[in-house]
């Protein structure tokens, strides 16, 4: 679909929240609460913190929660009986001011859950799925969106794409068709307008290097000595991986009370020693440095190869959480200069 | 309707309180029947995780009991568990868990009568005190509905 | 600084030592753990207030295993970490060497364990009025609150164990929350599953936390998991008069007992 030009007055996006909730559609905002800025429902757009650069957690919960369950079942005398989670219960989802990065981290998520196996549970959820971003007027020394294909006021993921252009006013990019239905079905709150340039109302994110040429890299990097140099301080905790807004790795459960129960999926972290850890004892990837090679890897190298996709989006939230400071721009520009 | 009755379960060691409570049996002294009595080799492997778990499985109210210091099958093991249960009982307190309804005791295996008035203040204890729903509800809500 | 720098490139070039775990400049303003491994390195090294890791953690992971002797810049919550490290056998003393620093941030030169032990001791202990203030306030609620208090608290909690991962004193090989048969801790990150997690990760650290508060810092969600283990500490002090982080003859409170504790609590 070609892009549709609109204005969008901030009253107008106040109304357009309060319709949503009136349309059964639970809105999902950056809110600050007790000093941190995490997605969460919101009802009004008071509630809404615009300022902050990037949410602590990524937007990927709505999609792909914490904790999910697949199934119960329940054990009788002589008999078992299983319940597939109810697909078509999910309720319609709007995420609004979510990053360009925040939208981006969508299409490397799906691609992970729709490559090969059509994972059913996150793409009903993702269907139900509407994206409104806002782009980003700020940056902070950890972002490099524009050293992975994305920029401050990137449209990729988006339904809807506002940018800021005045303080009263949003100029809104209609980006696809389900951005289009909230369009047609609010014609009264947007303006018509040509294209307008969102430059100067961007933020400035110098590019560093380029996906492709960490991609390139990587080919003859697998046994060099660069995975044990950056990955020294390290701790193994995996806190990167769960607010990387691309990381799809989970981890399956069963957990039961008396007869019934439940399967749930998890997040997980390829960060920790047990992730790979085998019934025998054996560990392929034994070491720190190994499980960080792969973070790398994967992102960067497998993922392109098998999902035509690079599993990083520039958003430096791994950075951002780190413990040790591991900066992954920092490390990626090594390698792209190695 | 029916009064509340507590589902209790009680934690005891081998050597004394599970022989304490052999002993109130064949005296034929009456107590409550509604505590399950899960037998221990010694108060020292009683962790307190399990006293979590039993609140978790729907229990109102637990009983944890052993033998009587310096009678411990194995020397220490109860004094390693007095220890426990004072630091658990504190991190239960600032936690917000009712330590009311965590009764210590120490029953030997001479004392058939003690246990069954243990066992009988408690379930008075935990009748008034209803059922532990806060507890009960955190291990079933979310993803359980 | 330069004092700091001083000894470390004398130990190293006299292979003395064959790394210094200290800190470097991090990303923008902050600092971050850093190795150096010869003389030349150390130019690199910076010690300012920033410096509050607690870089005993990385003695106990892959990283010094193969190094006969491995110099650590440690300010008092590391010094304290490793005392309290040899008490439980985990660190060995012919392998360390602390080049100590004070809460002022002045470097009080090499430390054997005796001397880090003395040491240890003039430093500023126990509770900060900050936290103490929130420990009481947790305190003065009433049990429904507190209850709720906590189970929300921790509902932000995504159990990626960042707060094991960055502790000294959680070297476990294999946690409590990895055994998975039974499976002792749920693995989902729901209410129920994090509120077990806190509780025995509170009570495995109780009498052996040395409030560095290094757990807190690393929670990406920033969850104060540490009062758990500052009200823990407080009340070992209390009631068994002992202090982890200070002996290296120290019997953890929980593996040690007395004839005479308080059992007014049981029946
Ligand atoms: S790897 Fe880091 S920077 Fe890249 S998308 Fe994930 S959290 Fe963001
Ligand atoms: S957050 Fe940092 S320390 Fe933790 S696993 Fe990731 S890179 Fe390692
Ligand atoms: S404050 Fe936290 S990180 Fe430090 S010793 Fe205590 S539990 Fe471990
Ligand atoms: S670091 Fe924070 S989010 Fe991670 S497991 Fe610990 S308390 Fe939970």
């Amino acid at each position: 679909m070609e892009i549709l030009n609109k204005l969008l007055d901030k009253t107008a996006l106040s109304t357009l929240i309060e319709r949503f909730g009136k349309a059964g559609k639970e809105v999902y905002a950056p809110v600050k609460e007790n000093g941190i800025t995490d997605f969460a429902k919101v009802d009004t757009i008071d509630k809404i913190d615009f300022e902050c650069i990037a949410t602590k957690q990524s937007a990927k919960s709505l999609v792909f929660p914490r904790v999910e369950k697949i199934l119960s079942f329940e054990k009788s005398y002589d008999d078992i009986s299983v319940k597939n989670v109810d697909i078509n219960a999910f309720p319609e989802v709007v995420a609004l001011g979510s990053r360009p990065c925040d939208a981006a981290g969508f299409i490397p998520l799906d691609a992970i859950f729709s490559t090969d196996h059509v994972d059913e549970i996150f793409n009903a959820r993702l269907k139900k799925l509407t994206v409104i971003s806002i782009s980003c007027k700020k940056a902070d020394e950890y972002c490099f969106c524009t050293s992975v294909n994305g920029n401050p006021g990137n449209t990729a993921g988006s339904d809807i794409l506002l940018t800021e252009i005045s303080d009263s006013t949003y100029f809104a990019e209609i980006v696809t068709e389900k951005g289009k239905a909230i369009l047609d079905a609010n014609t009264d709150l947007f303006k018509d307008t040509s294209a307008i340039d969102k430059t100067p109302h961007l933020a400035d994110v110098k590019q560093e290097f380029t996906a492709e040429a960490i991609n390139e890299k990587l080919n003859n990097l697998f046994e060099s000595d660069i995975w044990d140099k950056q990955a020294l301080r390290c701790v193994g905790c995996g806190a990167c991986a769960y607010v990387c807004p691309a990381c799809g790795c989970f981890d399956i459960q069963d957990e039961n009370k008396g007869n019934k129960g439940i399967r749930y999926r998890c997040w997980d972290s390829c960060g920790f020693g047990l992730f790979t850890l085998h019934t025998s004892g054996h560990n392929p990837r034994e070491k720190q440095s190994q499980r960080w090679r792969q973070r790398i890897f994967h992102k960067f190298s497998y993922q392109m190869v098998q999902q035509k996709q690079f599993g990083c989006v520039g958003c430096g939230r791994c950075s951002r959480a780190c413990p040790a400071d591991m900066n992954i721009a920092e490390h990626l520009k090594e390698i792209s200069i190695n | 309707m029916s009064e509340f009755e507590p589902k209790i379960v009680a934690f005891v060691c081998n050597w004394c309180t599970y022989a304490g409570a052999d002993l109130t049996g064949t005296s034929r002294i009456k107590y409550s029947s509604n505590v399950r009595i899960i037998r221990f080799p010694c108060t020292g492997r009683i962790d307190y995780m399990l006293l979590t778990k039993a609140f978790a499985s729907g229990a109102d109210g637990i009983i944890v009991s052993g033998c009587h210091p310096n009678d411990c099958h194995y020397t220490s093991g109860n004094f390693h568990a007095r220890r426990r249960w004072m630091v658990f009982r504190r991190l239960c307190d600032f936690m917000g868990i009712d330590t009311r309804r965590i009764i210590f005791s120490w029953v030997s295996a001479a004392e058939g009568a003690k246990w069954a008035q243990i066992v009988n203040s408690a379930n008075e204890e935990f009748k008034k005190l209803g059922p532990y729903e806060n507890y009960h509800k955190l291990s079933t809500q979310e993803i359980f509905e | 600084m330069e004092e700091i720098k001083k000894i470390a490139k004398q130990l190293l070039s006299e292979n003395k030592i064959q790394m210094v775990i200290g800190f470097e400049k991090g990303t923008a303003n902050k600092v971050r753990p850093a190795f150096f491994k010869n003389a030349d390195d150390v130019e690199k090294l910076i010690y300012n207030d920033t410096c509050i890791h607690n870089l005993a953690l990385y003695l106990k992971k892959d990283i010094c295993h193969h190094i006969a002797n491995v110099g650590i810049i440690a300010n008092p919550n590391v010094v304290r970490s490793i005392i309290q490290l040899a008490s439980e056998n985990q660190v060995k003393e012919e392998k360390i060497t602390i080049i100590g620093i004070s809460y002022e941030g002045k470097c009080v030169g090499i430390l054997d364990f005796k001397a880090a032990e003395e040491f240890a001791k003039t430093q500023p202990k126990g509770l900060k009025p900050e936290d103490r203030a929130f420990i009481e306030k947790i305190q003065a609620m009433p049990l429904e609150e507190r209850f709720n208090y906590w189970v929300e608290t921790f509902s932000t909690c995504v159990k990626c164990y960042a707060c094991r991962a960055s502790c000294p004193m959680c070297y476990c090989g294999k946690c409590n929350v990895e055994t998975n048969n039974p499976q002792w801790i749920p693995v989902a990150s729901h209410k129920y599953g994090n509120m077990e997690w806190h509780i025995m990760r509170a009570m495995h650290l109780a009498g052996r936390c040395i409030n560095c508060g290094e757990c807190t810092r690393a929670c990406p969600v920033d969850i104060p998991l540490n009062m758990l283990s500052y009200m823990l500490t407080d009340f070992v002090m209390d009631e068994f008069h002992t202090e982890a982080g200070l002996s290296t003859t120290y019997a953890p409170a929980l593996s040690s007992y007395t004839n005479v504790d308080k059992e007014n609590f049981i029946k």
